[in-house]
């Protein structure tokens, strides 16, 4: 039986000579010692900005992670719930228009720009603002049930006009 | 009464963890910052990175500057090694990548060097059986006989040589090799086969 071995198997043998290929004994000594001084040196030579841009591509390959993922989608999710449960409070400009059926000028007012004194409001060229009282003050929702109703000459002719008809 | 189980840092003491779980251990301490588990990490793995990489390169000093862009690329890269790999394949795949990078930007201006031949191969049994048996081998001498197979490794392209290094010369599995280089276990087999065939035309002298 021959017993010699093919020529795949003399290759492998040869190529697997080359682990006894080694570097000296204190390499690993030396090498260490060499690493130890470049980072060192590479601490302190590393900016501000490269230091963040590592952090960053860290968090982002930590945000990769589907338990991450997970954890920050939750998070997202009750933050949403908890606003959308919070009872809102109500403007102060609604309570004046539910008692008065008046919209407070300020809350619809569309033009928003600054208005010098003396000057006519934009909305009503002719008729003063209609809510407010000598002195600068604004009313407050109580004057404003005890104010008379503003009615003009032509209004207050109809009114008598259809009491004559009821009669 | 029942004894409390050991702590990890217990059994590494004791002796009693794996190889795989020792070095997770020293990566969840260099991680926090104790330089000296990265330093252990270092001492441990340099000879076994220094066979690829000087078997890659065929030069002892791009050697030694590529392991030292390995380990402080690794250092950095710490916080992304998640250990579903062990650490020695995590490494290995590093420092392979750099090195045939390198390879590919400096083609043209390289030179090789030789490396010591550990006195014990005068012992290995392969080597007896060779220089017995084989008139060319035992001619050859030592000397003769590494420039020789690293002439005709270096003649390999690098995807191929990276395979033969680590199946032939480190003994890795197939399925290690694939993971490291990012290719199938088939790929692997098969940049093998064509590297044995290129290499027995290379090396046909030595193989009678």
């Amino acid at each position: 039986m021959n017993s010699q071995p093919n020529p795949e198997e003399k290759l492998q043998r040869l190529l697997r000579l080359k682990r006894y290929e080694h570097p000296p004994e204190d390499f690993a000594e030396i090498f260490l010692e060499k690493f130890q001084r470049r980072q060192r040196s590479e601490i302190l030579r590393r900016s501000t900005w490269s230091i963040l841009g590592e952090r960053f591509a860290n968090f982002m390959q930590l945000l990769r992670r589907p338990a991450v993922l997970w954890t920050a989608g939750g998070a997202y999710a009750a933050v949403l719930l908890t606003l959308w449960l919070l009872p809102r409070p109500a403007p102060p400009g609604s309570t004046a228009i539910f008692l008065t059926g008046v919209p407070d000028p300020a809350a619809v007012n569309v033009d928003s720009r600054p208005v010098s004194p003396g000057a006519r409001p934009v909305n009503s060229p002719t008729a003063p603002v209609p809510d407010a009282i000598p002195g600068g003050k604004r009313r407050t929702s109580s004057q404003d049930q005890d104010k008379e109703p503003i009615i003009g000459p032509e209004e207050r002719e109809r009114e008598e006009d259809g009491r004559l008809h009821d009669l | 009464m029942a004894l409390a189980p050991a702590t990890p840092a217990q059994r590494m003491t004791d002796g009693a963890l794996s190889e795989k779980e020792q070095d997770l251990l020293l990566v969840e301490r260099a991680r926090t910052g104790d330089t000296t588990a990265f330093d252990s990490l270092v001492l441990k793995y340099t000879p076994r990175l220094f066979t690829t990489v000087y078997n890659l390169t065929a030069n002892r000093e791009d050697t030694f500057d590529l392991l030292q862009d390995v380990f402080a690329c690794a250092y950095r890269k710490l916080p992304q090694f998640r250990g579903e790999s062990g650490f020695h394949t995590w490494l290995h795949t590093i420092a392979v990548r750099t090195a045939i990078n390198f390879l590919r930007r400096s083609r043209r201006r390289r030179t090789t060097s030789l490396e010591e031949m550990n006195s014990a191969i005068e012992q290995d049994p392969d080597y007896r059986d060779l220089a017995v048996n084989s008139t060319p081998v035992r001619e050859a001498g030592l000397n003769e006989l590494q420039e020789q197979l690293n002439a005709a490794l270096q003649k390999l392209p690098e995807s191929q040589r990276a395979v033969v290094v680590m199946f032939d010369i480190q003994g890795m599995p197939h399925a290690d090799i694939g993971r490291i280089l990012g290719i199938s276990t088939g790929t692997v087999r098969s940049r093998l086969f064509y590297a044995h065939r290129q290499l027995q035309a290379l090396l046909s002298d030595y193989l009678k």
